[in-house]
């Protein structure tokens, strides 16, 4: 305890030292550019963090296992410990695990679905997250818009009914993520039924950036829809050396064809994408 | 004459003929298992052995003569060691299950440890009512706990080698082609079958030893209130340091661990409980010394059975209280005695760990070197302060390293270069974070704001080790492989380890 009284002034001024390196971590990680869209490297699933100029942050599936909690940790601040939202798209495990891990180690507000459901019993658990966090519950629907910030939302243009008993991709949660002038397309595991489908819906689906639907899969992102979308950027978001092949080369040719440049999170890891509304660089 | 002087003869003196018959007859058991883990004859080889024992014993009825009694006492010690691995060799296959091999079975059966929670699947034991133990891999959902009966049915498979296996997630980046015999390791276990993602269905649950129960419990709220406060992968790693948990780490981060040399630091070694029992013996300082270290005693007990009570957790656990009563007493004589009488106890009750159980070698290793050579060199750094108790965790580090090297790289093929400079940034910091981690679950438990604090010491401290993993595993040649590095090099090198602390120690007793 002497000792202590007496080398106070250096304990004080350490204190005071760290102090100050804590607030410049703290200035610089809430100094906020325009919006990012992190396609997170959770191996062979999706995870898409959303984080708003004005610090809303929204997390659209997650990963098939606790590798989401790492990569959310590297797009945070460490003392960031709350989610504002959390989305499945729909019931699969490589889509909500990680939205397991998430409700059970961070305070979460809100969480949205689309309805549709299964028997598994990681499904069970992440509706019994749900219930027992006293976590907001939304059933997501066509016509939906959520306000993020002003000028930036998030448009629910699939399902169109919730309904419990839809083949899981056929009950696709599909969104699209406008900031301005910017859009992000986010098709979960759309396969090209329910492209055509959508097609039918929406007049305009022209979109910046387009996530791929399911890993690259062959049965999704037909010529149709990849024509009507037309992005700038298409991401894919598939793990190294899946037993899937995802994504599969048909579709890997075909955005060739159509000369859309194309990230995979197998090849470079997270993707990271930042728009000022008008324009968006890839990280 | 002092004290000590006294005390130290008395020792030396008690080197008598009763040590030496024990040390007899444990060097003979020890020998018989060996053999018998190599080449196994079944009974005959060790009935063979007991008979020249008898042979021999007839001899010295016949004649006087003191050799005689030596090698009656030998052979027989080599027998009964060769009849204990046999017995344990045994115990454990149930015929019933035997010829079932490859086929389709229906069982009921306890989780019988906590299940290892993997990446992408669930690893865990399942012992039947008739006490036959099953390796079985599930998907990560449901969640069972150590206790649950199971009702399961699929397809029974023997272990076989990893080369000719496909392990869920098995991890193609170990680049070291070194040969890892997965029956053997099970087998020490008494694990003999094994069964991939079969169909589950809950029994019932609290089938377990409620104290364990109660344990594991308290183990997953604590790690439950880290991970709420410490973001990933700080929170597994200090998970891993704090209580050896099971979590998985990332197969990236595990692997820089192996190159730097420090992957010892989370699998909960003697080390770390040398930490905890010290800590423990501290708080209760101010009752006379064996309350203390009974205190000491007591926890380090408790603190093995909630890491899991694995076998290996209470083998690190005693070995590192010998090692620790060796430095605060500094008789290194009678520990050494209590070193070996346990190692003995270990193998007469699992035969098996003495080849197959990589970590009861080394831990073995360890304390030996924590004994014979820490003293020797922390003599030799005098030069290092010991403000922070600095030069006694270098010699710490130092000894212990050097007594496990040989081992490591004949077992991995691998030889860490950074392993000695990341050992000695990293070391002296992890008792530290230990405290802020404990602070942090245990206050956590109550309530998060409290945690805090702590929580962000120990990020802090965590992001400085991560960083240093991080920098010096992307050295280009962080670790050589030597693939070559056979039995003979092996033996080669604790001889001379063992010759040069021979000399050292008599240099040092002429010396004084």
């Amino acid at each position: 305890m002497f000792l202590f009284l007496k080398n106070f002034k250096y304990y004080f001024l350490g204190t005071l030292f760290l102090g100050a390196i804590f607030i410049w971590y703290a200035v610089l990680a809430e100094t906020r550019e325009g919006l990012k869209v992190a396609f997170l490297d959770v191996g062979q699933g999706d995870a898409i963090f959303i984080e708003a100029p004005n610090g809303n942050q929204v997390l659209i599936d997650g990963g098939p296992n606790k590798a989401v909690l790492r990569e959310i940790s590297k797009q945070m601040p460490f003392y960031d410990r709350s989610i504002d939202g959390v989305i499945l798209t729909h019931p699969h495990l490589d889509h909500y695990a990680g939205l397991n891990e998430v409700m059970k180690k961070y305070k979460v507000n809100l969480g949205m679905d689309s309805g549709t459901k299964n028997k598994s019993a990681g499904f069970a658990e992440f509706e019994n997250l749900i219930k027992n966090k006293n976590i907001k519950q939304i059933y997501a629907k066509r016509g939906m818009k959520i306000n993020l910030d002003k000028d930036l939302h998030l448009d629910i243009l699939l399902p169109v009914v919730n309904n419990e008993n839809l083949s899981e991709h056929d009950g696709m949660l599909v969104s699209r993520l406008v900031y301005k002038n910017n859009s992000f397309l986010l098709a979960g595991d759309m396969e090209d039924n329910l492209e055509n489908f959508l097609l039918v819906l929406e007049d305009n689906l022209k979109s910046d950036v387009l996530k791929i639907g399911h890993h690259g899969s062959k049965t999704s992102t037909s010529e149709n829809f990849l024509g009507w979308v037309n992005p700038d950027l298409a991401v894919i978001s598939a793990g190294k050396n899946n037993k899937y092949g995802h994504p599969h080369q048909e579709v890997t040719e075909r955005l060739a064809r159509f000369e859309i440049p194309t990230l995979r999170t197998d090849e470079k890891g997270t993707v990271v994408i930042k728009s000022d509304g008008e324009k968006n660089i890839v990280k | 004459m002092t004290e000590a002087e006294n005390q130290r003869i008395s020792e030396l003196c008690s080197l008598n003929v009763k040590h030496k018959t024990i040390f007899l007859l444990i060097s003979g058991f020890v020998l018989g298992t060996t053999i018998s883990s190599f080449v196994n004859f079944g009974w005959t080889l060790a009935l063979f052995f007991i008979f020249m024992g008898v042979i021999f014993s007839l001899l010295y009825f016949l004649n006087h003569s003191k050799i005689f009694l030596i090698i009656t006492l030998f052979f027989i010690a080599v027998g009964m060691g060769q009849l204990r691995y046999n017995q344990s060799d045994l115990s454990g296959r149930q015929p019933d299950l035997q010829n079932k091999i490859e086929q389709r079975v229906a069982l009921v059966g306890i989780v019988a440890d906590e299940p290892e929670q993997k990446e992408n699947y669930v690893r865990f034991v399942l012992e039947t009512e008739n006490k036959s133990k099953i390796l079985i891999y599930v998907q990560s959902y449901p969640n069972y706990q150590y206790g649950d009966k199971l009702k399961i049915s699929g397809i029974l498979k023997k272990p076989e080698n990893f080369n000719n296996k496909m392990l869920p997630n098995s991890s193609s980046s170990i680049n070291s082609v070194t040969f890892f015999d997965w029956p053997a390791y099970l087998a020490k276990d008494g694990i003999y079958y094994e069964m991939f993602y079969p169909q589950t269905e809950f029994l019932s649950a609290g089938n377990g030893f409620w104290l364990k129960e109660k344990l594991f419990d308290l183990k997953a709220e604590f790690l439950s209130a880290i991970a709420k406060v410490v973001p990933e992968p700080h929170s597994a790693f200090l998970g891993g340091i704090t209580v050896g948990a099971r979590e998985s780490l990332p197969e990236s981060l595990q692997e820089k661990f192996r190159q730097t040399g420090i992957a010892h630091v989370v699998a909960l070694s003697g080390y770390n409980i040398t930490i905890v029992a010290e800590a423990i013996m501290l708080f209760f300082s101010f009752l006379p010394q064996y309350l203390a270290i009974g205190g000491g005693v007591m926890g380090v007990i408790l603190f093995a059975i909630m890491t899991g009570a694995s076998a290996t957790v209470l083998r690190a656990s005693i070995m590192a209280l010998l090692a620790l009563t060796a430095r605060a007493t500094g008789r290194i004589y009678t520990v050494s005695w209590a070193l070996f009488l346990a190692g003995f106890f270990m193998v007469l009750q699992n035969p098996k760990i003495l080849r197959f159980d990589t970590s009861f070698q080394l831990s073995f290793l360890a304390t030996l070197g924590l004994i014979y050579l820490s003293p020797i060199i922390k003599n030799k750094l005098r030069f290092i302060t010991n403000k922070f108790n600095l030069r006694e965790i270098f010699s710490a580090t130092v000894s212990a390293q050097i007594a496990v090297l040989p081992l490591l790289v004949y077992k991995t093929g691998l030889f860490s270069v950074v392993g000695l400079p990341v050992n000695f940034l990293i070391l002296p910091f992890i008792p530290l974070t230990m405290f802020f981690g404990f602070a942090t679950g245990i206050f956590g438990m109550f309530n998060t704001l409290i945690s805090l604090p702590f929580a962000w010491a120990s990020y802090g401290l965590l992001q400085y080790e991560l960083f240093i993993v991080g920098i010096f595993a992307k050295l280009p040649f962080v670790a050589v492989n030597i693939s070559g590095f056979s039995e003979v090099f092996l033996v080669l090198s604790y001889a001379a380890i063992f010759w040069i602390i021979f000399h050292l120690r008599k240099k040092e007793k002429s010396a004084e």
